[in-house]
């Protein structure tokens, strides 16, 4: 130590690590802990999909409600075999709304499967 | 299997896996560096409990900013200042911190029995006897690498009093591990140029 200079010495045993009995459990602690944040955030943004998937349909779903019962009040109850007839088209695969709807959701359960393949990999 | 294996390469190159979201690329660096920064926070004052709760908060907080990390300087370094960080946020949330410009806890130098002789280039031993406030100011600058002035805002006090404490702090940790006397080296002309 005689040649070095003290406080270059001093970094230099600064920058010694001291050896820990416990190392590999300290990183197996901290690993764990960045797995658990991980998932935690995985599903948090699959959750936040899955909302926003429902209230997306749940928007369009009011929207055509609201906009057929608007026709209701103008038309009457003349129209209201021709609305029931719509509402049949709502809800079977041919009308393009639930068209709409179906691809958003499927979309979003694509999106997350595809987060959780990447995560996998 | 080939997938288990721990990632290997450089730090620079971990880090950048890292920061594409491969968290065993992270604890590659864990595992390399956990013991530095954990020995780092025990040398800054720490109790060992304290030590390692921070050391293990640094990593994590470390993972979150890992795209700031650019490979500019090393990876220990960048670690050791974030966990320097926190644990000086620690220590000042709980009011622990009391740093003042009178010398504390004076302890005995240079009166080595037979037995201390053995411990002279133990930096450990050494720096048991200095006060809690040299301690800091001499680890956080020789061993976070931090300059005095960054260690005098981040503890909030003047930057004569950082280099007071400092000043104190080698000169007591020069007579304990039987360093030669000697002028003002390279360190510490960055230091005080930071500063």
């Amino acid at each position: 130590m005689a040649d070095l200079d003290f406080e270059t010495q001093l970094s230099r045993l600064y920058g010694q690590a001291p050896a820990f009995p416990d190392a590999d459990l300290f990183t197996q602690q901290v690993t764990d802990k960045l797995d658990r944040g991980w998932a935690l955030r995985r599903a948090l943004i699959g959750a936040t999909g899955v909302v926003a998937g429902v209230a997306a349909a749940g928007q369009l779903i009011s929207a055509r409600f609201s906009d057929e019962f608007s026709q209701m009040s103008h038309e009457g109850a003349v129209q209201l075999d021709k609305l029931t007839q719509r509402y049949d088209q709502l809800f079977t695969l041919g009308g393009s709304e639930t068209l709409w709807v179906g691809a958003a959701l499927v979309a979003l359960a694509l999106a997350f499967a595809v987060t959780r393949l990447v995560d996998e990999v | 299997m080939g997938t288990e294996r721990p990632p290997t390469g450089h730090d620079v190159e971990l880090a950048a896996l890292a920061a594409a979201g491969d968290r065993r690329a992270f604890g590659e660096l864990v595992r390399r560096h956990g013991s530095a920064v954990r020995g780092l926070l025990r040398r800054l004052g720490a109790d060992p409990a304290t030590a390692d709760d921070v050391a293990q908060d640094a990593f994590l907080v470390g993972f979150e900013q890992i795209a700031d990390y650019r490979g500019e300087g090393a990876f220990a370094g960048w670690i050791k200042r974030i966990a320097a960080r926190l644990y000086l946020r620690k220590v000042k949330r709980e009011a622990r911190l009391v740093l003042t410009e009178a010398p504390e806890e004076q302890a005995p130098v240079g009166s080595d029995g037979p037995a201390a002789t053995a411990d002279r280039l133990d930096l450990d031993e050494a720096l048991k006897h200095l006060s809690k406030a040299e301690r800091l100011c001499v680890s956080l600058c020789y061993g976070a690498d931090w300059s005095h002035a960054e260690a005098a805002e981040a503890l909030n006090i003047p930057l004569g009093t950082v280099k007071s404490h400092v000043k104190r702090g080698l000169d007591k940790l020069r007579a304990r591990m039987a360093a030669p006397s000697g002028g003002v080296s390279n360190d510490s002309a960055r230091r005080e140029s930071h500063g």
